[in-house]
């Protein structure tokens, strides 16, 4: 009985440490962001059985159209086959797959990779921000007017190939008037480089009005 | 009480999203990894609220859903990059505070229904009963899992500051 008693004041003890040891650990996420994305995922839970459906009444169009990805375009946009290679960026199509792989290196004129983006099929809008060191938490922005959508397969990644990012984007399955917001951070370099940089993405609803967006980066110091 | 669904919701959310992330933490050992899965899990909880909520335990459905979630949505939501004064670009440990390499360890090297055990009970302050329903094993277990996890335990902390507190020859 004692012995008994000495166990599990024992482990009620061991109990006690190991949940104090944690104490400190808190989730900082805040409810909003948390819904934000419960919703997206019930809304993706009801549409599934309504694209159930639709699939059924549109086998024999698939059969037809089988060598093209869904919605019907073909897959290299417009046939538009980009292989571009520069010091700053590096863009290619995929012409089996009709994806698009961006490579941001020294990522100065945003201007020239959204036109070369534009010509392989992809609507993007690209910010080249200078930041500073330290720890940095970056996060998608935060559009006054558009909002992010969230439609698996058209962003893949960023992951890091031969040291610089990049990301491959579906133009055939982004949404009609859909845009691809590209954010490029950098740290101050040298006077001939730039510092390390990483890039942000998601997929908004529209191209953004210029407005400031909030969000993007903080800086712990 | 009658409360609006997303304002019970929030609710819910403050009152376990603490425990359930160091339930988490607890079983995957990687801070960000955790946090990302227990968002995830909580976002599946509100998209079900209407189900979840009438769980007999929710935050234990929370932390089950987190331990098989995937959180690619996540990790591109937030990335966190240390560039120090030297320019090197690493991904950054997430957050202030370091828990003790040694107790994660020993936290992973148990079996896994101890651990699920454990965690329930400490960090949910689930009872037997309740812990015994949600893991779908008899009351009996229960204890039995906890008293091996806790002695197990026990054996490897103190293996471990023993060994930390080995003279240096």
């Amino acid at each position: 009985m004692i012995d008994q008693y000495n166990q599990d004041s024992s482990e009620e003890s061991m109990l006690g440490t190991l949940g104090t040891a944690f104490d400190g650990v808190r989730l900082d996420r805040g409810a909003d962001e948390v819904m934000a994305r419960g919703r997206v995922l019930r809304r993706r839970k009801r549409a599934v059985p309504a694209l159930a459906v639709a699939g059924i009444a549109a086998v024999s169009l698939s059969l037809a159209l089988a060598t093209q990805p869904s919605g019907g375009k073909p897959l290299a946009y417009h046939g538009t086959v980009v292989n571009m290679d520069n010091a700053a960026f590096s863009v290619h199509t995929d012409a089996k797959t009709g994806t698009v792989t961006v490579t941001a290196r020294e990522l100065i004129d945003p201007k020239l990779l959204e036109a070369v983006l534009a010509k392989a099929g992809v609507r993007a809008d690209i910010q080249v921000r200078l930041v500073g060191t330290g720890i940095l938490t970056i996060r998608p922005c935060t559009y006054t007017g558009v909002t992010e959508l969230d439609v698996p397969g058209v962003i893949t990644g960023p992951y890091k190939v031969d040291g610089a990012e990049s990301i491959t984007v579906h133009p055939a399955a982004m949404p009609a008037g859909s845009v691809l917001d590209f954010q490029y951070y950098y740290a101050p370099g040298d006077s001939s480089s730039h510092g390390p940089s990483v890039m942000s993405n998601q997929l908004l609803s529209g191209m953004p009005t210029g407005d400031t967006p909030s969000g993007c980066v903080t800086s712990a110091g | 009480m009658d409360h609006e669904p997303e304002e019970e919701f929030a609710e819910f959310y403050q009152r376990a999203r603490d425990g359930c992330l160091r339930a988490v933490y607890a079983s995957v050992g990687d801070r960000a990894l955790a946090e990302d899965l227990t968002s995830e899990a909580f976002a599946r909880a509100y998209a079900s609220w209407p189900k979840v909520s009438k769980h007999p335990a929710p935050r234990a459905w929370v932390v089950r859903t987190a331990l098989n979630a995937h959180v690619s949505w996540w990790r591109r939501r937030r990335r966190e990059v240390a560039w120090d004064s030297g320019l090197d670009v690493a991904d950054a440990a997430t957050g202030g505070l370091t828990l003790d390499p040694a107790l994660l360890a020993a936290l992973r090297a148990l079996p896994a229904r101890q651990l699920e055990v454990l965690v329930l009970r400490i960090f949910l302050d689930l009872d037997t009963e309740t812990t015994a329903r949600e893991l779908g094993i008899a009351p009996g277990t229960v204890t039995a899992h906890l008293s091996r996890a806790t002695s197990t335990l026990r054996g490897s902390l103190a293996l471990d500051t023993d060994k930390k507190q080995e003279p240096v020859s």
